[in-house]
């Protein structure tokens, strides 16, 4: 007895099901999204819901990204030789509502296995290091918890890691030299970002709580210097 | 590094809102088989975003998904398809297969003999027998009814290289058809 289409399809469904048996419902899945996630999802489907957008934005949007990338590159060209050896391009592309930021290679200097893991040196007051996570040779993540729920979260990468984005609508963002580096700050509601290309290596602290902009900076110059010496 | 680029790709209200259901519906577990692959939770979670960007340039190809099981296998693929593609594997070795244009039997003969020649048992042994790589251009073609087109973007893959797999498959599910011998009633 010849079977149907359906039972044919059937059959597939039932084969693809195995393939997929240990998937988890969702409710067990305990991953803690991070905040950079839910900005760049919560800022895709911002987008999607203004049909206009791309006929609005998109002279706006190349004149945004090429000035950035003019002003950034007209920095790294102030920098010293020294300086031009550790420190790789930092593209920033300004969108209408969010903000990317992402690494090039300089003179093929970023690196492409993490060799030397660094430190926010010393640790900031109040925190404490509380874990460090090297899941694969192309990243390191650092965790110092301080009190009332604070945190800051150091990560270390590769360049093939993303440097991902920042939900311009909620959030400001610029950019600042420090110590010869080029430096993307972010801020949206109690998540501060920095972001920074320095030693073939990218850099994203995250601090969750309020700080003030000073400190921010302050952790970023730990980590240079310490690098530095 | 991918770039991101973001634009009104969902260009309908309904659309929309079924997007907006499917991230909050399957997120999670898109970021499980993401993080399966890349070990990587930050990068699994870049993953996720790569494939929801792709999800909503297909959405229209999406919301003609109405069996619930068929929309969570394509979710499940669009999530490792987005992983391989932060590894860059899979492309690598699609871009090493030779293109090849020869046509394997008409879809219409390939559903009789999946519907004539094996029993209900042997069917699913054929199709578990494929290497995945077939079996989801199969399952996108056959089951879900996409055109190769839409194969291609809903696997992020050249529309050549869809091809090619559409081809191949058909002719693997053949050859192990004819290796499945006919009619066995009574096996399962």
């Amino acid at each position: 007895m010849a079977l149907s289409k359906a039972e044919v399809c059937r059959a597939f469904r039932e084969v693809m099901a195995a393939d997929y048996a240990d998937v988890p419902a969702k409710e067990e899945i305990d991953h803690v999204f991070s905040p950079e996630f839910y900005a760049k999802m919560a800022a895709l489907i911002a987008e999607q819901k203004r049909g206009s957008w791309r006929l609005l934005s998109r002279q706006t949007r190349r004149a945004l990204v090429v000035a950035a990338i003019l002003a950034i590159s007209m920095l790294l060209v102030a920098c010293t030789p020294k300086l031009r050896e550790a420190v790789s391009e930092l593209v920033v592309t300004v969108y209408e509502t969010f903000v990317e930021f992402t690494g090039d290679s300089f003179d093929g200097q970023l690196k492409t296995e993490i060799e030397t893991v660094y430190d926010l040196d010393p640790v900031p007051d109040g925190f404490e290091l509380a874990s460090r996570e090297q899941g694969s040779p192309y990243y390191v993540e650092t965790n110092y918890i301080g009190n009332l729920g604070k945190r800051i979260v150091l990560r270390q990468s590769v360049s093939s890691v993303s440097a991902g984005t920042t939900d311009a609508e909620s959030s400001s963002s610029f950019s600042k030299a420090i110590l010869g580096t080029d430096v993307w700050f972010s801020s949206a509601n109690d998540l501060q970002t920095a972001t920074f290309f320095y030693g073939g290596y990218q850099f994203t602290i995250r601090y969750i709580g309020e700080i003030a902009q000073a400190e921010l900076e302050n952790l970023v110059e730990s980590l240079l210097m310490t690098n530095s010496t | 590094m991918i770039p991101i680029i973001y634009a009104d790709l969902i260009d309908d209200a309904g659309n929309l809102a079924r997007f907006e259901e499917i991230y909050e519906a399957y997120y999670q577990q898109m970021f499980h088989q993401a993080n399966s692959i890349l070990h990587d939770a930050y990068e699994a979670e870049d993953a996720v975003h790569d494939a929801f960007i792709g999800i909503a340039r297909n959405m229209k190809t999406v919301s003609t998904i109405s069996d619930p099981a068929d929309l969570f296998y394509y979710l499940m693929r669009a999530a490792e398809n987005a992983a391989y593609n932060r590894t860059r594997q899979t492309r690598h070795y699609a871009d090493a297969l030779p293109l090849e244009e020869e046509l394997v039997g008409s879809n219409q003969s390939l559903w009789e003999s999946l519907c004539t020649k094996l029993d209900y048992a042997q069917v699913k042994r054929v199709i578990g027998s494929l290497p995945p790589m077939y079996r989801e251009v199969l399952y996108y073609h056959f089951v879900l009814g996409l055109t190769v087109p839409e194969v291609a973007k809903g696997l992020d893959l050249k529309l050549a290289t869809a091809k090619q797999r559409l081809v191949r498959g058909k002719k693997a599910l053949l050859d192990a058809i004819e290796k499945e011998g006919g009619l066995n009633y009574g096996t399962e």
